[in-house]
């Protein structure tokens, strides 16, 4: 337990080594992980990729075969959850539905032998931190779902826990007021200076949320790094593919070019360096340059379909060799591609990243 | 009302009919109860009158019959609650299929093998020279009167009761969400404390039902005590039972059992206001609503 008041420093999080098996398969499979104190880093994977379970072991839930956990240096791998100072905010929110609003809230405190006076305060400071104020009396099944998990919240951060784990914190919720609690979560977060991690599968959320974006596959942390650096330099295929990265061409490598059959990008960071002759060529639909059909340097295509995203336009493009590559182009007002049209394709080799794994 | 808005009280035809069977046996009982019956025939004759239940209620046998079974279905039910509260705990959170499947194959042979078989079967484990007692014996502690008496009864009655009881809580334990639990942990409770302050309270309705339906079926036992209690143990149905045997006086004896029935209707009854005070302290959720 950190002592009451503002000011309180975060504290580091060491995942050491982590192994946890469930039957023969790995659901966490040698996990190496450190949080910065005071950082907010997401677990980012498809559902059984081992975030969950990742996050059930720091709370003390899993038992993991192998591996440490340590918060600043402080082993609490062998801790049972209730003497973790970690707290958790459940997918499901698991509100008693028992207890008021101020009897959920007050519960942690209540268990760690929080005088009752001073549990009062710290439970109606909870409340105006998280604006529920008014909602003090009310039960669980009198509150809606934003309001629900405003008082998950707030019994989660009444402790003062070292470390805050949110898992699918806003699954429940509908776009609008998703948009608007993660904003809320991350003021708060940032005001707390709490360390937090947050268990996700939604790739906007994880770049709008983290300072940094641990994407898990198959037990594996794949990447960890800012949201830029995953986003913009995937580290693998699975990455790029999870990310959204549209376009993942098999290529090989010639003289520092990458080529991707009649596709040829020049000066792609890397291609020179390569110690293999073939990577996947990995870039964006919005990397992609439609220009006139056989002009100078562009590989010949020619439209497949086409459909419209608002300010952009998304074309589907059949290159020579009929492979086919998504591209974004703006719409400046000229007249959207017709199926069949010849053009001729450029990737900018800045935007683009040659993966290997 | 068209056809098709009609159509659902035909389905409740056959229950309404089968429902209006039993009313109509019942009144002509209630009315047999307000006869005098002519001695020594199967004649009742006379206005009606209240004298049977005026004798009914004087009689030291009935009122002895009243507070026994009243008494003994308490402690049946305690002692079944208390059996079967950790049975189903530990069936509604066990990790392993295997192991839930078993216990509740279990249960269910218990409920289908019959009342007199396993009423023997007792015998042969609990009477004086029965497994049990021969093993005491075997290891030099003295024997016990196992059978012919209360305890014989009521351990008849509390295996009988369990599958009901366990297999009724177990559908109220197992709607208690596990992260609950989990929530209590995380904020710092042991698990002691979380079953106390978290699963022990949202287990209450579920309990309070369970321990009604075995209260109940307590309160109407007649096999395991005329079986297993060896004339010596008279509840209200082996009381019933016995006079009709003796005495044939038909009015008299059913002035007696609906004054049974009217005293189970009240404990039932009790259980379930306690059953709604309690859902109402303990899970808000359903008032909410």
């Amino acid at each position: 337990m950190t002592a009451a008041g503002s000011g309180t420093r975060g504290r580091r999080l060491d995942i050491e080594g982590l192994v946890k098996h469930f039957g023969a398969t790995p659901a966490i499979d040698s996990v190496t992980l450190s949080v910065p104190p005071g950082a907010l880093v997401t677990l980012l994977g498809p559902s059984g990729c081992g975030k969950t379970t990742l996050m059930r072991t720091i709370a003390g839930f899993v038992v993991p075969e192998a591996g440490d956990v340590r918060v600043d240096g402080r082993s609490i791998v062998r801790l049972p959850p209730e003497r973790r100072s970690t707290a958790m905010l459940f997918q499901s929110y698991g509100l008693f539905p028992h207890m008021d609003v101020t009897g959920n809230v007050g519960f942690g405190l209540r268990m760690r032998g929080v005088p009752q006076a001073e549990r009062e305060r710290r439970i109606g400071d909870a409340l105006r931190m998280t604006r529920i104020a008014e909602l003090a009396a009310r039960f669980p099944a009198q509150l809606s779902g934003g309001q629900q998990q405003r008082v998950a919240l707030a019994r989660a951060i009444v402790t003062e826990p070292d470390i805050l784990l949110l898992d699918e914190p806003f699954g429940a919720l509908d776009q609008a007021l998703r948009e608007h609690m993660q904003v809320e979560l991350r003021k708060l977060q940032q005001s707390l200076a709490t360390t937090a991690l947050v268990v996700t599968h939604d790739q906007h959320e994880a770049l709008m949320l983290s300072d940094l974006i641990a994407v898990m596959n198959a037990g594996r942390i794949e990447q960890f790094g800012a949201p830029s650096e995953v986003y913009d330099r995937p580290a693998t295929r699975f990455v790029a593919g999870f990310m959204g990265v549209e376009n993942l061409l098999a290529a090989t490598l010639e003289d520092g070019r990458a080529c991707a059959g009649p596709l040829i990008v020049a000066g792609v960071d890397g291609a020179a360096r390569s110690a293999t002759a073939s990577a996947t060529l990995a870039f964006r639909a919005e990397a992609v340059r439609i220009e006139a059909a056989g002009s100078a340097g562009s590989a010949p295509a020619h439209v497949v379909f086409s459909s419209h995203r608002g300010s952009t336009v998304l074309y589907e493009l059949a290159l020579a060799d009929d492979r086919t590559i998504l591209a974004s182009e703006p719409r400046s007002g000229g007249d959207v591609r017709s199926p069949g049209t010849a053009v001729g394709v450029r990737v900018d080799a800045n935007a683009c990243t040659l993966l290997t794994a | 009302m068209s056809a098709d808005e009609r159509r659902p009280w035909l389905l409740l035809l056959p229950a309404l009919l089968t429902l209006l069977v039993f009313a109509v046996a019942f009144a002509m009982f209630v009315s047999v109860s307000l006869r005098t019956q002519v001695a020594g025939s199967a004649v009742f004759a006379g206005a009606a009158t209240f004298g049977n239940y005026r004798a009914a209620l004087a009689s030291p046998a009935v009122q002895d019959a009243a507070w026994n079974t009243v008494r003994l279905a308490g402690e049946m039910t305690l002692l079944t609650a208390l059996l079967g509260y950790p049975l189903a705990y530990v069936v509604a959170r066990s990790p392993s299929p295997l192991f839930r499947r078993g216990v509740l194959f279990g249960l269910v042979l218990t409920l289908l093998s019959g009342g007199v078989t396993r009423a023997y079967a007792w015998l042969v484990l609990l009477g004086n020279r029965g497994l049990v007692n021969q093993a005491l014996a075997a290891i030099g502690l003295p024997t016990v009167r196992l059978v012919h008496n209360e305890t014989g009864v009521v351990i008849g009655v509390v295996h009988f009761l369990l599958p009901f009881f366990v297999l009724t809580l177990l559908a109220a334990l197992r709607g208690i969400p596990v992260a609950l639990e989990d929530a209590a942990r995380n904020l710092g409770a042991s698990r002691w404390r979380a079953f106390v302050h978290v699963f022990l309270p949202l287990s209450i309705p579920g309990l309070i039902a369970a321990a009604s339906l075995s209260f109940a079926g307590a309160l109407s036992a007649f096999l395991f005590p005329e079986l297993l209690g060896g004339g010596r143990v008279r509840m209200a149905a082996n009381l019933i039972y016995e006079r009709i045997v003796t005495d044939y006086n038909l009015p008299r004896v059913a002035a007696m059992a609906a004054l049974f029935l009217v005293l189970a209707l009240a404990a039932l009854a009790m259980l379930a206001i306690l059953q709604r005070a309690l859902a109402r302290r303990f899970a808000p959720a359903a008032e909410a609503a």
